[in-house]
């Protein structure tokens, strides 16, 4: 390592070369702390050259490395096994090309995904895809895990903003995949990087569609003596035919967690759950949704339903729905947020279900979802000091994940399968399916040293080589 | 196109067809009904052609979670004639409704008159049962509206043209079908009322399209005749209007577009644009520009895409042992 560390620190110099405990300290996990791992070292190239030449240098002696955003991703795919380099990308944030009437734009990687939003406010464009970590979360970050957000209901995930991407492959070559120009590809190789989890290649840059800032935004509010009621009303909006950009639920847990947090938002504490729908769009139309919306609202008891229209009101009634991972994350010394995804109408089945895991293994759980998509965040509050309660945190953790399979549904919908559930992905695809998503693996990443042992269960350097709950602490 | 056309009726017949192909190390190359074979494939000639089209079944509708399972052979048509009832509709209108399969428009690069409120027809597919060149049955994707669980197989199978694996089966994303349909005839010249430098001042249509010297318009509720100077048809003109352009858009061996910046201003991205010079022949590009009354340079022809050095490997990726899909006689 130390004649690699010599040649990393040439390339980026001194200060860009983390190779001490202080400094690691920060790269062991991401935001799912139930995996730990020290990397070897992390570098931090300050422009895409230095980039391009750090993994030839990794290439050649034959190092294993995984690329790094802002380490918010919930399913360990930033973390690399002992002896591998961490490359953090939060360096190449420039956003190099904004084309306003062509409504797209090129960013480096390490571009935060609300700044981008803020840089092309001004042409009247913004980044659609939203996650709840937007202010911190990079763009190449939300590439690789193709991430979503309370707004992909109707705007899509990641995958449908990305246009293009120069992708930097595990041997250092360099290939652009995706146009930001109306052409055809002959085979959708920037479609099959997004969601790939850093395991197909670095993005060295990335072409993303912008979309117009709607000319009017109505957010509604409608409390609910129970997630039943609540979830009921959103297939009561759907089924209308009608397309609200969000349709978002809280359970009551989340609200009290909330409520008691700097995020207070004034949502009724006695409610059994709260819907936040917010539709956009030409001003009459969009007028014209809302009162519709309001109607079913209005449909199923509720305790009170609230419409802001100026940017303020909205502000106020997202502000717990934002505020509530940091919110929760409070509630306990640990957090495992879990992601799974049901058909639509099945959400209130998979919630009684939850609430019977959590009364069969003791742990709280609160809930917020993205009702519209059927993506369901249960998020546990545990000791991880406590090996029965973390135990029992991984095994309520299966419970869920193993019921939406049942219900019809997906492992995860937005945060990626990484460490966290691999052992799950035998349930969901045939042995036939795994092979030959390894197959492809191969082709791209051939000897797996880019992000080895994320994504897949692929045996060699997976889960158990990392270290589970905490367990490592040099 | 002389090769032989093997057509069989179910997945397993398909599959059995292709081992037996396999085998006899003969390569095929998976099509619907060979609608748009000459634009995408014009110098195709694999030993024997595998038809998905007599694959036509619709498996199920499931409307509170507008979603459907369907075999490939079915066509856009009957899968709308099937899910209106439920107020759905296909997020993507490809140019061959009719007699074109689903299997063909979504294997095909990506053109959907319908991009601009749904994006590209990718967008709607969840997932697709596929048939690999050794005869192998996998599953890519979910039937639930998201799922990030795995390698995006699907992206990379769709818009292979058949080359990486047949598909046998397609969970597709339904879409609400429009609640207040507005059709209106706009005169070409209000075209720049789309290409607005500002894109909050961009007329909102759900359709943009040019068929007969005329500029056509569909909105969902919104009331665009003054921004437009656009007369108001009966939804009866409008699609008619809309299917004589399919049939152009259709009949085109290439197609031309306004370059991006233009096109992209259509909020429906480079398919709108796609439309608008549907009903123009070939390589017309400048006809096409001065009937909306735009530069003639402003036009230009798509043109084919190149080959990508991936193919091979990713063909060797997919079945290492079995002769490629469409790798020649
Ligand atoms: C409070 C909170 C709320 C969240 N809310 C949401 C949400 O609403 N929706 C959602 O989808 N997610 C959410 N997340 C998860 C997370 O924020 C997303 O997965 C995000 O996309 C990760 O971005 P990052 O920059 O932090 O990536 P990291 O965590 O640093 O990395 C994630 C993965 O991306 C890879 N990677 C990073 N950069 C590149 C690159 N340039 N090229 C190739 N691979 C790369 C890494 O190797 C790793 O596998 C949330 C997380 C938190 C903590």
């Amino acid at each position: 390592m130390s004649a690699l560390a010599a040649e990393l620190r040439r390339i980026v110099g001194t200060a860009a070369v983390r190779d001490d405990p202080a400094g690691l300290l920060a790269y062991e996990s991401d935001a799912l702390t139930l995996f730990r791992c020290k990397p070897a070292a992390v570098v931090l190239p300050g422009t895409r050259d230095q980039l391009i030449e750090v993994v030839a240098a990794l290439h050649r002696h034959d190092v294993p490395f995984t690329a790094r955003g802002a380490g918010t991703g919930l399913s360990g795919g930033a973390l690399v096994p002992e002896g591998g380099v961490i490359l953090g990308l939060a360096r190449l944030n420039r956003i190099l090309e904004v084309r306003p009437e062509d409504a797209c734009a090129v960013v480096e990687p390490g571009v935060v995904n609300a700044e981008l939003s803020r840089a092309v406010e001004r042409w009247g464009l913004r980044y659609a895809p939203d996650p709840a970590s937007q202010n911190v979360c990079t763009v190449g970050g939300n590439l690789a895990e193709n991430a979503g957000g309370p707004h992909c209901f109707r705007h899509g995930m990641t995958a449908q903003h990305v246009l293009s991407a120069e992708v930097l492959l595990a041997d250092g070559s360099v290939e652009t995949w995706g146009t930001t120009l109306a052409a055809e590809d002959d085979l959708d190789l920037r479609g099959f990087l997004v969601g790939s989890e850093g395991s197909v290649g670095v993005a060295l840059r990335i072409g993303v569609r912008l979309i117009p800032l709607p000319e009017c935004v109505v957010t509604l509010f409608g409390a609910y003596d129970s997630v039943q009621d609540a979830c009921a009303t959103v297939s009561d909006i759907v089924a209308a035919g009608l397309t609200p950009v969000a349709l978002e639920v809280m359970d009551q847990k989340a609200v009290a967690a909330v409520e008691a947090s700097l995020y207070r938002a004034g949502y009724p504490l006695e409610a059994g759950a709260v819907l936040l729908v917010e539709v956009e769009g030409p001003a009459q139309k969009t007028r014209d949704d809302a009162d519709e919306i309001e109607a079913f609202l209005r449909r199923r008891r509720p305790l009170r339903v609230e419409r802001a229209a100026t940017p303020e009101q909205r502000l106020a009634l997202w502000k717990g729905r934002k505020g509530a991972g940091g919110a929760l994350g409070r509630l306990g010394p640990d957090s495992y947020v879990m992601d799974g995804v049901v058909p639509r109408s099945r959400l209130a089945q998979v919630m009684d279900y939850v609430d019977q895991v959590e009364a069969e293994s003791g742990l709280p759980v609160a809930n917020l979802f993205h009702a519209g998509d059927g993506n369901i965040h249960p998020h546990f509050s545990y000791d991880a000091r406590d090996p029965q309660q973390a135990r029992a945190v991984e095994e309520a953790g299966a419970r869920i994940l193993r019921r939406c399979l049942q219900l019809g549904g997906s492992l995860t919908g937005e945060h990626g399968i990484g460490l966290e559930k691999q052992a799950f992905l035998g349930e969901q695809f045939g042995a036939a399916d795994i092979a030959l998503m390894e197959r492809l693996r191969r082709a791209f990443n051939p000897r797996d040293r880019l992000n080895p042992g994320k994504g897949l269960p692929l045996g060699r350097g997976c889960a158990e080589s990392f270290h589970r709950h905490g367990g490592y602490r040099a | 196109m002389s090769a032989e056309r093997l057509e069989p009726d179910s997945a397993a017949a398909a599959a059995e067809l292709t081992r037996a192909a396999a085998a006899a190390r003969r390569s095929l190359l998976p099509c619907g009904r060979h609608t748009r074979l000459r634009r995408h494939f014009p110098d195709a000639a694999p030993a024997a052609w595998l038809s998905l089209r007599r694959l036509d079944r619709i498996r199920s509708v499931d409307a509170d979670d507008q979603t459907c399972v369907v075999e490939p052979g079915v066509s856009e048509h009957a899968l709308n004639e099937a899910v209106a009832p439920h107020g759905l509709e296909l997020g993507a209108a490809a140019p061959c409704a009719r007699e074109g399969t689903l299997g063909g428009l979504f294997l095909a690069p990506d053109v959907s008159l319908l991009r601009a409120p749904w994006g590209p027809p990718r967008d709607q597919v969840l997932g697709a049962s596929w048939l690999l060149s050794d005869g192998t049955p996998v599953r890519s994707g979910a039937r639930v509206v998201k799922s990030v669980a795995g390698y995006d197989v699907t992206r990379l199978f769709l818009g292979s043209r058949g080359r990486l694996a047949a598909c046998t089966e397609l969970t597709l994303r339904l879409r609400p079908r429009p609640r207040a349909p507005r059709w209106y005839r706009v005169p070409p010249v209000q075209l720049r009322a789309w290409l607005h430098p500002d894109p909050r001042q961009r007329v909102p249509a759900r359709l943009l399209f040019q068929v007969d010297g005329a500029l056509w318009a569909q909105t969902d509720g919104v009331d665009v005749a003054g921004a437009l100077h656009a007369g108001r048809v009966d939804a009866a003109e409008g699609l008619a209007a809309f299917e004589r352009c399919r049939a152009a858009f259709g009949a085109a061996a290439q197609r031309a577009a306004l370059p991006f910046s233009a096109a992209a201003a259509l909020a429906g991205l480079a398919v709108a644009a796609d439309l608008l010079a549907a009903s123009f022949a070939a390589d017309d590009a400048g006809a096409a520009a001065a009937a909306l009354g735009l530069e003639a340079g402003l036009c230009r022809v798509v043109p084919q895409p190149a080959p990508s050095p991936w193919l091979e490997r990713l063909q060797q990726a997919c079945a290492p042992a079995a002769v490629p899909f469409g790798g020649g006689p």
